[in-house]
């Protein structure tokens, strides 16, 4: 499955309350969504604005066969963080918060500079 | 909307058991934790671990509850030094509005008058410097009394804007937002509008 079927299921697990969030002391995971921070809604609108250079997956450290989905959407010019995974029927939000990590240039960054180089 | 009910089962992977479980939802006063940040929250459904008991999981309709007790820790409790007189015009108002007066209340009527002003208002952010100019304000001020207020994050936000675009301090705010009280409750040309407006939120409130 690629980003649009992961991303379709998980909001559809956000609208219909089939989400949980991990509770665990030993990660120091911000998860936004879980403490009410943020809310589905937004979380429906930081997975739709994910592009495909700006997801990946994981292999579960405790269990390889679960993978874990990361997306980092950048929306109003602030990077996301958020992890998930599915073990069916509900999907589980390891984390949502905002990054600081600073990043490449994304898609339509790069698609820009692609023509100014193609017009030279 | 899904609703697990206390008894149901789920599957979730365990950090302790470091795989996949089967878990019961319970009803329990629950340790979540979320990054560096540890809420104790009362009698919440959580998921827990059939094998090792622990709270593994948080469903979906339990955020609302975390969501409540985060609220409750992260309300900031701001001081101000006032003259006596400013604090007898917020005591007097509350009676003045038919409720009966306590420190509470007094930090509540101020809460009311910050959410009622917008920081992209200039109209407002200049009555509040005009406010400072009120004969309440005017002499040598003894600032012996004081006073605490405690607000939640979101009012916290709008105290900072206002502070920013007024150029004003803390204390010039809470000086000139208790001067607008006056003129509102206790001053000749009184704002019936708004006295029903605080009477009805001091009573809820009281």
């Amino acid at each position: 499955m690629g980003l649009k079927d992961i991303r379709k299921n998980a909001i559809e697990c956000l609208k219909s309350g089939r989400v949980q969030a991990e509770n665990r002391a030993d990660i120091k995971d911000k998860n936004l969504l879980k403490t009410g921070v943020v809310t589905t809604d937004i979380v429906v609108t930081l997975l739709g604005a994910t592009r495909g250079n700006q997801y990946r997956t994981v292999p579960h450290k405790d269990d390889p066969t679960v993978s874990i989905h990361i997306f980092e959407p950048t929306v109003s010019g602030e990077n996301w963080h958020i992890k998930l995974y599915f073990l069916d029927p509900d999907c589980w939000f390891i984390s949502v918060h905002k990054s600081h990590v600073v990043r490449p240039a994304n898609n339509m960054n790069r698609r820009h500079h692609a023509n100014i180089q193609r017009r030279r | 909307m899904q609703i697990y009910k206390e008894g149901d089962k789920s599957k979730a992977i365990c950090p302790h058991c470091r795989k996949l479980v089967a878990t019961t939802f319970q009803v329990r006063t629950s340790s979540i934790h979320d990054g560096n940040s540890t809420y104790r929250v009362p009698m919440v459904l959580v998921g827990v671990c059939d094998q090792c008991e622990s709270n593994i999981t948080v469903p979906q309709q339990s955020f609302a509850a975390v969501s409540e007790v985060r609220k409750k820790a992260e309300k900031e409790t701001l001081d101000f030094r006032l003259p006596r007189h400013l604090l007898d015009v917020l005591s007097n108002s509350i009676v003045a509005l038919g409720v009966e007066s306590s420190p509470d209340l007094r930090s509540q009527l101020l809460r009311l008058y910050v959410a009622s002003f917008f920081s992209d208002n200039k109209a407002q952010m200049k009555h509040l410097k005009t406010n400072l100019k009120s004969d309440l304000l005017v002499g040598t001020i003894k600032r012996s009394s004081r006073l605490s207020m405690k607000i939640n994050s979101q009012l916290s936000i709008r105290f900072e804007e206002i502070k920013k675009n007024s150029g004003l301090n803390k204390t010039q705010i809470i000086d000139s937002l208790i001067v607008e009280v006056n003129k509102d409750v206790l001053s000749d040309n009184k704002n019936s509008v708004r006295l029903t407006e605080l009477k009805r939120a001091l009573l809820a409130t009281g």
